[in-house]
């Protein structure tokens, strides 16, 4: 290379040089005619006003994060009804996000109760730096609808076997496109699986209804009762379902089936001693029919004593089911009712079952340790001679605040010798008192017992005072008669049986109990709106004896 | 050799840089505050502003300062033909305040001061005319 050359090589570097400061500031300066963007947005076709939403506009190429908005109408930027308007001058410079030429960017309605809107783009182009302002194109809110999926194979309660296809139909109800499509196996304990396959299929844009086909291998399943789910996704994430009850039997043997939500009672809150009936459902969902399959039903331990009688004997056709029952009367406090298909489990009965595993099921039937009565105080007393003259008439139109007294009807009151019951004589704190009244009436074991109702564990949940006979009673204990708090009722004992002399209710000397409540006239309570509420235990009437069955009721009159 | 190399770059480099200062200059001098020339006469005097079209060959920023005691709104300003859009930079939100004469007008409304000085962009060069208020 001659010296000739060497500066001829020089001279066009240094050109190339001066081209490349040029271009360097040129560049810069352009990145100055940042553009106002400025869009119109549709209302949605359901008639709902865009106006107050908000457009999100990005750089694709800095990602969705870095963004600017504005509320569409009269209160964002353009502050005109249904447009918009953004200034790419409004981004932190430090972000280097400005808009250059040549740029795209996306926009969008954000989100907002369903309603939202395609992804819209557009370009910056000189025209707009030179103007400073340029239109984005219009973009419709449209509701973000999840798919709608209508099954076609195989049919709701079906059984099915080896490979099987699965088909439905997936309608797009909004303008965005249906993305993903696919299905799952629910075994009943929302264990969702796709071990099966899931096949994802992605659809294209436009499409109204795709008709979605894939194959599901149930020889991965045991046989049994599942659900079947097709899922549906839209491309801005609404996705949608729909589900079948299928069977899958592989094995060609029956399955007798109960579960828990096919036993069903007559009165599924019963009071003590109603007489009520027993419902089981039971299914077969296996491949054959069962001519002819024992039901038993337990009260309890499953021992022969706690059979509740008489045994049933029904037919389960394949696929099908069948209902059985039996009399029962329920006692007081929680009964764990057991049904139990094809006896004994222990060698898998008599019939010969793809699933030997779901032949029994337990519930729990409560009946609760309290009666309770409500009602209307009207009319009128009045007290007579023999000939029929009324001496003294006592109108009930002003009952509120009279008392209601409920006591066994074998006991014998003395109305001014009452106590609050964990007071003795003296009005002292006596702590046991409800733990031995939960056992003399039997309910020291119950969830609901008088020793949980009525106190915190010693001392009373609540206490007020009741004046009877124009005694006033101090510290009684009591309980909202039900749910609501409109009525309480409280409980007295009868100083004047203290046979023992120790000043305190005993279980020794069981003296007489009486539940107490105060008349509201046309108060709200748990049944409806009536004059009292009272809860008094179910087993009050077998207090004493010689009767168990009745208790009495005593009106104060005020 | 070195020595060479050196010699002839060094002019390279200097001859360059001048030339960028240069074009920058020039370019900076079209962005310069508008304080636009007062014309008077027939008892009023205006002040008139000459506006360019910015357009990708010739770069031209319309900056300008309106006459103390100015009483025109945006829409009043864009309202003159030609005259697309007119916008300030707001310290206080950090952020630009536009109005465009599109749609009837986009844009909050603003009342022109002469506190801040206004952006212009036009269709096409113009004289944009101000009265001078007493």
């Amino acid at each position: 290379m001659n010296i000739h050359t060497i500066r001829k090589e020089n001279e066009r570097m240094m050109y190339g040089a001066v081209i490349i400061f040029l271009l360097l500031i040129l560049s810069s300066y352009q990145s100055e005619g940042l553009p106002v963007i400025i869009g119109f947005v549709l209302n949605a076709s359901n008639g709902t006003d865009a106006n107050n939403y908000s457009i999100v506009m990005w750089q694709p190429v800095n990602g969705r994060s870095v963004n600017q908005t504005d509320m569409i109408g009269e209160y964002g930027a353009s502050a005109l009804g249904n447009n918009w308007l953004i200034d790419c001058f409004d981004d932190p410079p430090t972000n280097n996000n400005d808009c250059d030429v040549d740029d795209v960017l996306n926009f969008e309605i954000i989100e907002q109760n369903g309603f939202t809107s395609l992804t819209m783009n557009f370009t910056i182009s000189q025209d707009m730096i030179d103007m400073g302002f340029g239109e984005a194109p219009n973009v419709s809110m449209d509701f973000n609808f999840g798919p709608n999926i209508t099954f076609w194979n195989p049919e709701n309660l079906s059984t099915i076997s080896g490979l099987q296809l699965v088909n439905a139909s997936v309608q797009n109800l909004s303008r965005f496109n249906v993305s993903t499509v696919w299905y799952s196996i629910d075994n009943r304990t929302e264990n969702h699986t796709k071990e099966a396959q899931p096949g994802n299929s992605t659809l294209p844009m436009h499409v109204n209804t795709f008709y979605y086909n894939d194959t599901f291998d149930t020889t991965l399943f045991p046989d049994g009762q599942y659900l079947l789910w097709v899922y549906a996704n839209s491309s801005r994430g609404k996705w949608s379902y729909n589900l079948l009850n299928i069977t899958i039997n592989n094995t060609g043997k029956a399955d007798l089936l109960v579960n828990f939500t096919t036993i069903n009672f007559s009165d599924p809150e019963p009071y003590e001693g109603e007489n009520i009936t027993i419902f089981a459902t039971v299914f077969n969902p296996g491949g054959i029919d069962v001519p002819e399959v024992t039901v038993l039903f337990y009260d309890g331990e499953l021992i022969p004593e706690n059979l509740i009688l008489p045994n049933r004997t029904i037919g389960v056709a394949a696929g099908k089911s069948n209902i059985t029952n039996v009399s029962y009367t329920p006692r007081m406090g929680s009964a764990n009712i057991t049904v139990i298909l094809d006896p004994s489990l222990s060698d898998y009965g008599l019939i010969d079952e793809s699933n030997e595993s779901n032949n029994l099921v337990n519930t729990t039937l409560f009946v609760p340790a309290y009666t309770f009565f409500v009602g209307n105080l009207s009319g009128s007393f009045s007290l007579g001679s023999s000939g029929g003259s009324n001496l003294i008439i006592w109108n009930a139109s002003t009952i509120s605040g009279s008392n209601i007294l409920v006591a066994d009807s074998d006991s014998l009151l003395s109305f001014t010798s009452l106590k609050a019951l964990g007071r003795d004589s003296a009005g002292l704190f006596v702590e046991n008192d409800f733990s031995e009244l939960d056992d003399l009436l039997d309910m020291e074991n119950f969830s609901d017992s008088l020793n949980i109702t009525y106190t915190a564990f010693g001392p009373p949940k609540n206490m007020t005072n009741f004046t009877v006979f124009s005694t006033l009673i101090t510290n009684v204990s009591y309980a909202n008669s039900t749910n609501t708090s409109g009525f309480i009722t409280g409980i007295l004992w009868d100083t004047d049986d203290d046979v023992g002399g120790d000043g305190q209710f005993d279980s020794a000397d069981q003296e007489d109990i009486v539940f107490i409540t105060r008349a509201q006239a046309s108060s709200q309570g748990a049944y409806g709106v009536y004059d009292y509420e009272v809860r008094v235990p179910a087993n009050l009437r077998r207090y004493k004896s010689p009767d168990t069955t009745t208790v009495t009721f005593f009106i104060e009159i005020i | 050799m070195i020595q060479k190399t050196i010699l002839v770059w060094l002019p390279v480099l200097v001859i360059g840089c001048i030339f960028a200062i240069l074009f920058a200059v020039s370019q900076q001098s079209t962005g310069e505050v508008n304080w636009g020339r007062v014309l008077k006469g027939n008892g009023a005097s205006t002040q008139l502003f000459e506006l360019k079209k910015d357009t990708g060959e010739s770069f031209n920023r319309n900056y300008v300062r309106f006459p103390i005691g100015t009483n025109l709104t945006a829409a009043e300003v864009i309202a003159n033909e030609g005259v697309m859009m007119i916008r300030y930079y707001d310290e206080g939100d950090g952020k630009y305040v536009s109005y465009v004469a599109l749609r009837g007008g986009v844009g909050k409304n603003f009342q022109i001061t002469s506190d801040h000085v206004y952006e212009l962009f036009v269709s096409h060069d113009l004289n944009l005319s101000v009265a001078v208020p007493e």
